[in-house]
């Protein structure tokens, strides 16, 4: 072994931790546009701008629910990979306060309709179980 | 088993008898029609009768007598529709053709008290089709000292008739609106909340009484008018919708905002 280090070694050791760094803001970014537009989907579709039901057809009817219930969660999963890359550069993991802000702003946005509110809660639950084993 | 088998018979023919007699009962006595108006949106009486406008609400029969101890008078289907203002009511029944000549009409006579007694009927609200497609509506009033129909000043309320011809049948269909709690001497006065008893009289001329075929007593309840909820639910619904996604995209923001600081910091890290 070399009792000199090579100054190189430093150089590219930043400049890797800087690449991550640029990896993770980039997910950040990228993941918080999904959920922005998801978000304006949600607002569009659950805030009722669009009223999208069909009473008489009992199997559209529950493709407008899996449908509006599928942005809430994909709006919960990519909010939680944005806050918890943003909170992995700010040198601190995503705790539960914050993992529960995100829950309650997700359900809350399905509150106007009570099967997709149902279905959304079932959905976070099973997401928020996943995302703990994983993260385990 | 035999004992069993006949007790068995006998409580079944027993119910027969009393079910039976439960339909036959109405017509058979006379007993008079009671109808519970719905209260639901309201058909536009505007001269085209429109059917479907009364889709959804079931028909009730009266039987239209040229005397009481008929056995079975002209069938009549009768829905009624209340709401806030105002009752609405829609007659049909078949005659054959000819039968009916060039003036026939439907009247409407509404008793100002909760009883069939002849002078309480004071109100008279008559369709009188004089052709396929040609009807009129007049507002009258039962004078009983000249014993005829008089007109009314004012007209309230309104009503519209046709006829469908089909095969050898005509099917006549009447259509009235009747203005509710308005208290007026030329008419009936129709408290919320009460009963009132309506003659349906059919016939020829609308002469009283001579010009009446036949006819037959209904008793119509009157609803009390919907109560207005104290909150709009609609309005209410789109608050809480305005509130919870305006709370979401604060969050957003204020997320975003973040990101754009920590952006900053980083490149002054490096």
């Amino acid at each position: 072994m070399s009792k000199f280090k090579n100054p190189n070694i430093k150089k590219d050791i930043k400049k890797i931790k800087n690449a991550d760094k640029d990896f993770s803001y980039r997910t950040v970014i990228f993941s918080a546009i999904i959920g922005v537009i998801l978000f304006i989907l949600s607002l569009i579709f659950n805030g009722n701008i669009i009223s999208i039901s069909f009473e008489d057809i009992l199997l559209l009817d529950i493709m407008g629910i899996i449908f509006k219930t599928t942005i809430i969660l994909l709006f919960f999963f990519f909010m939680t990979i944005s806050v918890g890359n943003y909170k992995d550069l700010t040198g601190k993991p995503l705790n539960w306060k914050e993992l529960f802000g995100l829950f309650l702003l997700s359900l809350i946005q399905s509150s106007l309709n009570g099967a997709v509110f149902a279905f959304t809660f079932l959905g976070l639950i099973f997401l928020i179980i996943y995302l703990y084993l994983i993260q385990e | 088993m035999k004992k069993k088998n006949s007790k068995i018979l006998g409580v079944s023919l027993i119910c027969s008898i009393i079910l039976f007699s439960t339909y036959i009962m109405p017509i058979s006595l006379g007993t008079p029609l009671e109808i519970n108006p719905v209260i639901r949106d309201t058909p536009n009486v505007n001269g085209e009768i429109d059917i479907d406008e009364w889709n959804d609400i079931l028909f009730d029969t009266a039987y239209l007598k040229t005397k009481p101890e008929e056995p079975l008078g002209l069938e009549t289907s009768i829905k009624a529709i209340q709401d806030k203002n105002d009752l609405y009511m829609l007659f049909q029944f078949e005659i054959n053709n000819g039968s009916q000549g060039p003036n026939g009409f439907l009247a409407i006579l509404i008793s100002n008290a909760n009883s069939y007694t002849q002078y309480d009927f004071v109100d008279a609200k008559i369709v009188n089709i004089s052709s396929y497609t040609d009807y009129t509506y007049t507002d009258y009033n039962i004078d009983y000292t000249t014993n005829n129909f008089t007109r009314d000043q004012l007209i309230d309320g309104n009503g519209a008739g046709k006829i469908e011809k089909q095969s050898d049948v005509n099917i006549f269909t009447y259509e009235f609106h009747i203005p509710l709690d308005i208290d007026k001497s030329e008419d009936a006065y129709l408290e919320y909340g009460k009963s009132y008893k309506f003659n349906i009289s059919q016939g020829e001329n609308p002469s009283y009484p001579e010009g009446i075929i036949r006819s037959d007593n209904i008793t119509i309840n009157i609803k009390n008018p919907p109560e207005t909820p104290f909150f709009n639910i609609e309005i209410l619904m789109i608050a809480f919708s305005i509130t919870i996604f305006s709370l979401n995209g604060a969050f957003i923001g204020f997320y975003i905002y973040r990101i754009i600081l920590l952006k900053k910091k980083m490149k002054r890290i490096r």
